[in-house]
Protein backbone atom coordinates (compact mmCIF):
# COMPACT_ATOMS: atom_id res chain seq x y z
CA UNK A 1 0.00 0.00 0.00
CA UNK A 2 1.36 3.36 -0.67
CA UNK A 3 0.78 6.81 0.77
CA UNK A 4 -1.73 7.63 -1.42
CA UNK A 5 -3.84 4.43 -0.84
CA UNK A 6 -3.22 4.95 2.82
CA UNK A 7 -4.09 8.45 3.22
CA UNK A 8 -7.29 8.19 1.55
CA UNK A 9 -8.38 5.26 3.32
CA UNK A 10 -8.15 7.15 6.26
CA UNK A 11 -9.96 10.17 4.67
CA UNK A 12 -12.76 8.27 3.67
CA UNK A 13 -13.54 6.51 6.43
CA UNK A 14 -13.05 8.98 9.28
CA UNK A 15 -16.26 11.29 8.50
CA UNK A 16 -17.71 10.57 12.26
CA UNK A 17 -15.06 12.95 13.73
CA UNK A 18 -14.58 16.27 13.06
CA UNK A 19 -13.35 17.91 10.00
CA UNK A 20 -10.79 19.82 12.27
CA UNK A 21 -9.64 16.63 13.82
CA UNK A 22 -9.39 14.51 10.76
CA UNK A 23 -7.42 17.44 8.93
CA UNK A 24 -4.80 17.51 11.77
CA UNK A 25 -4.82 13.90 12.13
CA UNK A 26 -4.44 13.05 8.29
CA UNK A 27 -1.27 16.38 8.31
CA UNK A 28 0.19 13.93 11.03
CA UNK A 29 0.36 11.12 9.28
CA UNK A 30 1.40 12.62 5.97
CA UNK A 31 4.18 13.92 7.90
CA UNK A 32 4.81 10.95 9.24
CA UNK A 33 5.22 9.64 5.48
CA UNK A 34 7.51 12.54 4.45
CA UNK A 35 9.97 12.11 7.03
CA UNK A 36 10.11 8.31 6.97
CA UNK A 37 11.03 8.80 3.40
CA UNK A 38 13.49 11.34 3.86
CA UNK A 39 14.82 8.79 6.37
CA UNK A 40 15.55 6.53 3.12
CA UNK A 41 11.94 4.53 3.90
CA UNK A 42 9.70 3.61 1.23
CA UNK A 43 5.81 4.39 0.92
CA UNK A 44 5.12 0.80 1.47
CA UNK A 45 7.80 0.28 4.33
CA UNK A 46 6.41 3.08 6.33
CA UNK A 47 2.54 1.93 5.65
CA UNK A 48 3.60 -1.43 6.68
CA UNK A 49 5.30 0.55 10.10
CA UNK A 50 2.13 2.48 10.55
CA UNK A 51 -0.33 -0.76 10.94
CA UNK A 52 -3.49 -1.72 9.50
CA UNK A 53 -5.53 1.80 8.32
CA UNK A 54 -8.66 0.00 9.18
CA UNK A 55 -7.74 -1.14 12.34
CA UNK A 56 -6.56 2.61 12.58
CA UNK A 57 -10.22 3.58 11.40
CA UNK A 58 -11.42 1.69 14.34
CA UNK A 59 -9.31 2.94 17.13
CA UNK A 60 -10.01 6.42 16.34
CA UNK A 61 -13.29 6.20 16.05
CA UNK A 62 -13.43 4.35 18.91
CA UNK A 63 -11.93 6.91 21.15
CA UNK A 64 -14.26 10.31 19.66
CA UNK A 65 -17.58 7.60 20.12
CA UNK A 66 -17.21 7.75 23.89
CA UNK A 67 -15.62 10.89 24.20
CA UNK A 68 -18.65 12.71 21.67
CA UNK A 69 -21.11 10.76 23.15
CA UNK A 70 -22.77 13.47 25.31
CA UNK A 71 -22.68 16.13 22.58
CA UNK A 72 -24.89 13.34 20.44
CA UNK A 73 -26.98 13.19 22.94
CA UNK A 74 -27.89 16.98 23.59
CA UNK A 75 -27.88 16.99 19.85
CA UNK A 76 -31.17 14.48 19.91
CA UNK A 77 -33.06 15.95 22.60
CA UNK A 78 -33.16 19.46 20.48
CA UNK A 79 -35.87 17.76 18.17
CA UNK A 80 -39.44 18.48 20.08
CA UNK A 81 -41.55 16.97 17.90
CA UNK A 82 -39.63 13.66 18.70
CA UNK A 83 -39.67 14.59 22.06
CA UNK A 84 -43.67 14.90 22.29
CA UNK A 85 -43.74 11.72 20.71
CA UNK A 86 -41.44 9.86 22.89
CA UNK A 87 -43.42 11.10 26.08
CA UNK A 88 -46.54 9.93 24.64
CA UNK A 89 -45.92 6.45 23.74
CA UNK A 90 -43.59 6.53 27.59
CA UNK A 91 -47.05 7.71 28.78
CA UNK A 92 -49.22 5.10 27.24
CA UNK A 93 -46.48 2.44 28.14
CA UNK A 94 -46.10 3.03 31.77
CA UNK A 95 -50.12 3.34 32.26
CA UNK A 96 -49.99 -0.43 31.33
CA UNK A 97 -46.96 -1.42 32.74
CA UNK A 98 -46.91 1.20 36.22
CA UNK A 99 -50.31 -0.96 37.37
CA UNK A 100 -48.93 -4.43 36.85
CA UNK A 101 -45.65 -3.25 38.84
CA UNK A 102 -47.51 -2.82 41.30
CA UNK A 103 -49.77 -5.49 40.83
CA UNK A 104 -46.55 -7.68 40.99
CA UNK A 105 -45.32 -5.73 44.11
CA UNK A 106 -48.58 -5.87 45.78
CA UNK A 107 -48.52 -9.75 45.10
CA UNK A 108 -44.71 -9.99 46.49
CA UNK A 109 -46.37 -8.05 50.16
CA UNK A 110 -49.36 -10.60 49.79
CA UNK A 111 -46.66 -13.13 49.78
CA UNK A 112 -44.36 -11.36 53.05
CA UNK A 113 -47.38 -11.25 54.89
CA UNK A 114 -47.87 -14.84 54.25
CA UNK A 115 -44.86 -15.71 55.13
CA UNK A 116 -45.04 -13.97 58.49
CA UNK A 117 -48.46 -15.29 59.41
CA UNK A 118 -46.66 -18.94 58.69
CA UNK A 119 -43.63 -18.38 60.53
CA UNK A 120 -45.57 -16.87 64.01
CA UNK A 121 -48.55 -19.47 63.83
CA UNK A 122 -47.38 -21.02 66.91
CA UNK A 123 -47.81 -17.39 69.30
CA UNK A 124 -51.42 -17.68 67.83
CA UNK A 125 -51.86 -20.36 70.26
CA UNK A 126 -50.79 -18.13 73.26
CA UNK A 127 -54.07 -16.20 73.29
CA UNK A 128 -55.90 -19.06 72.63
CA UNK A 129 -54.82 -20.40 75.54
CA UNK A 130 -55.31 -17.15 77.43
CA UNK A 131 -58.85 -16.77 76.01
CA UNK A 132 -60.67 -19.73 75.55
CA UNK A 133 -58.48 -22.32 78.15
CA UNK A 134 -57.96 -25.41 75.48
CA UNK A 135 -55.12 -26.10 74.06
CA UNK A 136 -54.90 -28.73 71.28
CA UNK A 137 -51.92 -31.04 70.39
CA UNK A 138 -53.01 -31.26 66.96
CA UNK A 139 -53.23 -27.59 66.57
CA UNK A 140 -49.53 -26.85 67.73
CA UNK A 141 -48.14 -29.16 65.33
CA UNK A 142 -49.82 -27.73 62.71
CA UNK A 143 -48.62 -24.12 64.05
CA UNK A 144 -44.94 -25.89 63.84
CA UNK A 145 -45.66 -26.99 60.19
CA UNK A 146 -46.45 -23.38 59.69
CA UNK A 147 -43.01 -22.50 60.60
CA UNK A 148 -41.86 -25.51 58.11
CA UNK A 149 -43.51 -23.69 55.36
CA UNK A 150 -42.75 -20.27 56.72
CA UNK A 151 -39.29 -21.01 55.95
CA UNK A 152 -39.63 -22.06 52.50
CA UNK A 153 -41.80 -18.85 52.22
CA UNK A 154 -39.20 -16.81 52.93
CA UNK A 155 -36.74 -18.18 50.53
CA UNK A 156 -39.42 -17.31 48.05
CA UNK A 157 -39.54 -13.74 49.10
CA UNK A 158 -35.98 -13.41 49.04
CA UNK A 159 -35.92 -14.64 45.59
CA UNK A 160 -38.86 -12.61 44.06
CA UNK A 161 -37.63 -9.75 46.24
CA UNK A 162 -34.91 -9.28 44.05
CA UNK A 163 -35.85 -10.53 40.69
CA UNK A 164 -38.62 -7.80 41.22
CA UNK A 165 -36.31 -5.59 42.30
CA UNK A 166 -33.95 -6.15 39.20
CA UNK A 167 -36.79 -5.86 36.95
CA UNK A 168 -38.41 -2.28 38.77
CA UNK A 169 -34.41 -0.85 38.43
CA UNK A 170 -34.15 -2.09 34.48
CA UNK A 171 -37.60 -0.65 33.81
CA UNK A 172 -36.76 2.82 35.73
CA UNK A 173 -33.20 2.98 33.76
CA UNK A 174 -34.86 2.51 30.50
CA UNK A 175 -37.42 5.57 31.26
CA UNK A 176 -35.10 7.47 31.85
CA UNK A 177 -32.99 6.55 28.97
CA UNK A 178 -35.89 6.87 26.65
CA UNK A 179 -36.95 10.39 27.79
CA UNK A 180 -33.11 11.37 27.82
CA UNK A 181 -32.17 10.51 24.70
CA UNK A 182 -34.62 9.02 22.64
CA UNK A 183 -35.05 5.29 21.77
CA UNK A 184 -31.53 3.67 21.30
CA UNK A 185 -30.62 1.64 18.28
CA UNK B 1 0.60 -12.27 19.37
CA UNK B 2 -2.61 -10.62 19.44
CA UNK B 3 -2.58 -10.36 23.43
CA UNK B 4 1.41 -9.11 23.05
CA UNK B 5 -0.27 -6.42 20.69
CA UNK B 6 -3.05 -5.62 23.62
CA UNK B 7 -0.48 -5.24 26.42
CA UNK B 8 1.79 -2.72 24.04
CA UNK B 9 -1.87 -0.95 23.52
CA UNK B 10 -1.90 -0.47 26.96
CA UNK B 11 1.66 0.63 27.54
CA UNK B 12 1.72 2.97 24.60
CA UNK B 13 0.57 5.51 26.66
CA UNK B 14 3.34 5.08 29.59
CA UNK B 15 6.00 4.83 26.90
CA UNK B 16 5.26 7.98 24.99
CA UNK B 17 5.27 10.14 28.05
CA UNK B 18 8.38 8.55 29.30
CA UNK B 19 10.02 9.44 25.56
CA UNK B 20 8.69 13.16 25.93
CA UNK B 21 9.39 14.01 29.57
CA UNK B 22 12.94 13.10 28.61
CA UNK B 23 12.97 15.53 25.72
CA UNK B 24 10.43 17.14 23.40
CA UNK B 25 10.01 14.80 20.49
CA UNK B 26 7.91 15.43 17.15
CA UNK B 27 5.68 12.37 16.06
CA UNK B 28 7.75 10.62 13.90
CA UNK B 29 10.90 10.83 16.14
CA UNK B 30 8.66 9.38 18.78
CA UNK B 31 7.34 6.70 16.52
CA UNK B 32 11.26 5.88 16.00
CA UNK B 33 12.25 6.07 19.60
CA UNK B 34 9.43 3.67 20.61
CA UNK B 35 10.07 0.86 17.91
CA UNK B 36 13.41 1.03 19.27
CA UNK B 37 12.64 -0.86 22.15
CA UNK B 38 8.90 -2.51 21.11
CA UNK B 39 7.58 -3.18 17.96
CA UNK B 40 4.29 -1.81 17.85
CA UNK B 41 1.89 -0.02 14.92
CA UNK B 42 3.13 3.26 14.89
CA UNK B 43 -0.08 4.75 13.52
CA UNK B 44 -2.01 4.12 16.80
CA UNK B 45 0.67 6.96 17.71
CA UNK B 46 -1.03 9.67 16.72
CA UNK B 47 -4.37 9.80 18.42
CA UNK B 48 -3.02 8.58 21.52
CA UNK B 49 -1.40 11.93 21.08
CA UNK B 50 -4.17 13.89 20.49
CA UNK B 51 -5.80 12.28 23.74
CA UNK B 52 -3.08 12.89 25.59
CA UNK B 53 -3.19 16.86 24.32
CA UNK B 54 -6.57 16.90 24.82
CA UNK B 55 -6.26 15.49 28.60
CA UNK B 56 -3.64 18.51 28.93
CA UNK B 57 -1.10 15.87 29.71
CA UNK B 58 1.53 17.35 27.13
CA UNK B 59 1.28 20.60 24.82
CA UNK B 60 2.30 20.69 21.13
CA UNK B 61 4.46 23.58 18.97
CA UNK B 62 5.69 23.44 15.38
CA UNK B 63 9.04 24.38 14.94
CA UNK B 64 10.42 24.51 10.90
CA UNK B 65 12.79 22.04 9.83
CA UNK B 66 15.26 22.58 6.90
CA UNK B 67 14.21 19.16 5.75
CA UNK B 68 10.32 18.51 5.14
CA UNK B 69 6.79 20.33 6.42
CA UNK B 70 7.44 21.67 9.93
CA UNK B 71 7.70 19.77 13.01
CA UNK B 72 4.88 19.06 15.72
CA UNK B 73 6.87 19.28 18.73
CA UNK B 74 4.95 17.56 21.99
CA UNK B 75 6.27 18.86 25.29
CA UNK B 76 4.60 17.38 28.93
CA UNK B 77 3.19 19.61 30.92
CA UNK B 78 3.29 19.65 34.95
CA UNK B 79 -0.06 17.91 35.15
CA UNK B 80 1.63 15.03 32.95
CA UNK B 81 4.64 14.73 34.99
CA UNK B 82 2.68 14.55 37.71
CA UNK B 83 0.46 11.43 35.87
CA UNK B 84 3.66 10.16 34.78
CA UNK B 85 4.63 9.68 38.26
CA UNK B 86 1.75 7.79 39.18
CA UNK B 87 1.33 5.48 36.30
CA UNK B 88 4.83 4.79 36.48
CA UNK B 89 4.77 3.40 39.89
CA UNK B 90 1.52 1.76 39.08
CA UNK B 91 2.96 0.02 36.23
CA UNK B 92 5.69 -1.57 38.69
CA UNK B 93 4.07 -2.41 41.02
CA UNK B 94 1.36 -4.01 39.03
CA UNK B 95 4.27 -5.88 37.22
CA UNK B 96 5.69 -7.14 40.71
CA UNK B 97 2.53 -8.62 41.56
CA UNK B 98 1.72 -10.71 38.84
CA UNK B 99 5.32 -11.79 38.25
CA UNK B 100 5.03 -12.46 41.97
CA UNK B 101 1.41 -14.51 41.11
CA UNK B 102 3.22 -16.13 38.41
CA UNK B 103 6.08 -16.96 40.62
CA UNK B 104 3.69 -18.05 43.05
CA UNK B 105 2.37 -21.03 40.57
CA UNK B 106 5.60 -22.18 39.69
CA UNK B 107 6.24 -23.52 43.30
CA UNK B 108 2.90 -26.23 43.11
CA UNK B 109 4.24 -27.40 39.90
Amino acid sequence: MNKKQYLSILQTHLTSISEVERKELLTDYESHFTYGMHNGKTEEQIAHELGDPFELVREIVGDRFTIQDPYVNTKKTVSIPRNIFIYIGLFFINIVIAPLMIGLWSGWIGLCAGTLGALLSPLLLIPEYIINHTFSMAKLFASIAGIGIGLWLLIAVMFTYKGLLNMSKSYLKWNMNVSRKGISK
Amino acid sequence: MDVSVQFKKGVLELCVLVLIQRKDQYGYELAQSISKHIEVAEGALYPLLRRLVNDNYCTTYLQESTEGPPRKYYRITPHGKTYLTNIVFEWKDFVTNVSNLIEEGNEYE
